[in-house]
């Protein structure tokens, strides 16, 4: 697996965003990857060439037209990797309003006139 | 996964972290919590972990830093500093390092990403929206990284040998 910081390197480019993108559609032609974007023909090679050393995608010669796929799991190797955070600060925020509700009980504490507590 | 990327918004979208809950509390004691120390050694971190320590100067520029022991009693340390405050409405803090599981190959591990807690009052409390972004920023420029850890690298050469 490429390092992460040649994934994320990488996909911090626009263009190599869109290429992505457009690459989760389905497998392509150079050209037609090309088409869209108004810069050289070398440009995008060097774009794709980025993409490739990170893992992202492959090249292939089918038919005599060299065609680019994605690869997705280098895409969730890095995704998986911001989704630590979301996981830490899933549970953080669970822990945030257990302990504000803790901490209301605190200063509030149940008096003869506090039946009607709250549901969740 | 993949089929769902229309464009490259939505690529960089699988790198930022959006979360959102119902707290019933009010605004103030929602940052009030994120911006004390005693308060956030009492929940920062998932479940089962606790805080062995936690600091923040809570203004503009000031630092905060809290090592966490994970249930297997491993410690981990999250540190940043405080970008701007507005309460209850909004903090964001900029987190500089950080050391879970895999660090080592951590992309821009030195480099900071960006977390915005935004308090809104709603009917029966508030909600909370947190968004932790910038790790694609991070990486960029591509030569940035590296430079930086060679920096570091250096530095701890020179340390070393002091």
């Amino acid at each position: 697996m490429p390092s992460l910081d040649a994934v994320f390197s990488a996909l911090a480019d626009p263009v190599r965003r869109d290429i992505v993108a457009r690459l989760s559609r389905g497998d392509a032609p150079v050209a037609d990857l090309a088409a869209p974007f108004d810069i050289s023909p070398p440009a995008i090679s060097r774009h794709l060439k980025v993409l490739e050393r990170a893992g992202l995608v492959r090249r292939e010669t089918r038919a005599q037209q060299r065609i680019i796929s994605l690869r997705p799991e280098t895409l969730k190797h890095a995704s998986d990797w911001v989704d630590q955070y979301r996981v830490f600060w899933d549970g953080s925020l669970d822990r945030l309003a257990t302990f504000l509700d803790g901490d209301e009980a605190d200063r509030h504490p149940t008096t003869s006139d506090d039946h009607h507590s709250k549901e969740d | 996964m993949a089929q769902l990327l229309a464009a490259q918004d939505e690529t960089a979208d699988l790198f930022t972290v959006r979360l959102n809950r119902q707290i019933a509390a009010s605004p103030e004691r929602i940052f009030d919590a994120w911006t004390d120390a005693d308060a956030l050694a009492k929940w920062w971190g998932p479940k089962g972990f606790t805080n062995k320590s936690a600091a923040i100067d809570a203004r503009p520029g000031g630092a905060f830093e809290i090592t966490m022991v994970s249930p297997d009693g491993r410690e981990t340390r999250m540190a940043g500093i405080v970008l701007e405050l507005d309460r209850p409405r909004l903090i964001r803090l900029e987190i500089r390092h950080r050391q879970f599981e895999g660090a080592a190959e951590a992309p821009g591990g030195f480099i900071p990403t960006h977390v915005e807690i935004r308090p809104t009052e709603e009917a029966g409390g508030t909600r909370l929206d947190l968004t932790h972004s910038g790790f694609l920023e991070a990486a960029q420029p591509a030569g940035f990284t590296e430079g930086w850890q060679g920096s570091f690298d250096r530095l701890e050469t020179l340390l070393a040998a002091a």
